[in-house]
């Protein structure tokens, strides 16, 4: 291994039940605190339906970001699945925003 | 509105083990019918979203994944309603006794929507049977 200053790139990856979250480039002190995440995006653009069950999934990734101190946002959904996060108030837990860079920039 | 006898003497009927993955046969079958006769969008979604919570209830809570228990599905599907009935084989329950899952002490939890979405969604709901059975009916409109 060399060192390099290759900055630090942090994917997420889908493997069945697991999540692969891949570091590439260097963890340097400049940018240590990005691998410290405090938000959660979750982009609901291409989410077509979804049931209380489904629902339940959203409210537990809530829970598991509340209990490290983070925090959970929901960006892009669908005007059905809106309605059904509006109608239970579960946007009370988890804001809405029109895209993923406006939660971003919060 | 509520059932008679007489559309409950013709209905459609499908039985299914009590396994999530069974569940969706019946959504299927019904979905197909509510397709043919020219239900819009936003009933449709109601109707899927109706009969989902309906099967997860009877499968989970009703009949607790017990392989030995069946949920029966009875249907009716025409171009001015939909008729559903979801029977399990548990011990029923009293609906009055479900909490509001809007509640603030009742918000970060992950369950006990599914009957404020069936009532949100569909025209009417009503329990039969002592809570084994739940009625959905959707007009469309």
């Amino acid at each position: 291994m060399y060192v390099t200053d290759r900055p630090l790139e942090i994917d997420v990856e889908r493997r069945g039940e697991a999540v692969i979250c891949k570091l590439a480039g260097s963890a340097t002190m400049d940018v240590c605190h990005l691998l410290n995440d405090r938000l959660l995006v979750l982009d609901l653009g291409d989410l077509e339906f979804i049931c209380s069950l489904g629902l339940g999934g959203l409210v537990a990734t809530y829970l598991y970001a509340r209990q490290h101190q983070g925090r959970v946002v929901v960006a892009a959904p669908h005007p059905a699945v809106r309605e059904l996060l509006e109608l239970t108030r579960l946007t009370t837990l988890m804001p809405i925003f029109a895209t993923a860079e406006e939660a971003l920039r919060g | 509105m509520n059932v008679d006898s007489e559309l409950e003497a013709s209905l459609n009927v499908i039985e299914i083990d009590s396994t999530l993955e069974a569940a969706k046969q019946p959504e299927a079958v019904i979905l197909r019918e509510v397709d043919r006769c020219g239900y819009g969008e936003d009933a449709t979604f109601a109707i899927k979203l109706a009969l989902e919570e309906a099967m997860t209830n009877a499968v989970k809570h009703g009949n607790r994944q017990d392989s030995a228990r069946r949920v029966i599905v009875r249907y009716s599907v025409t171009r001015e309603r939909t008729v559903i009935l979801v029977q399990d084989q548990g011990d029923g329950f009293m609906p009055a006794d479900v909490p509001d899952p809007t509640r603030p002490d009742r918000l970060p939890l992950p369950t006990g929507r599914g009957i404020m979405l069936m009532r949100a969604y569909m025209s009417e709901v009503h329990y039969r049977k002592g809570g084994t059975e739940v009625c959905l009916i959707k007009r469309n409109e």
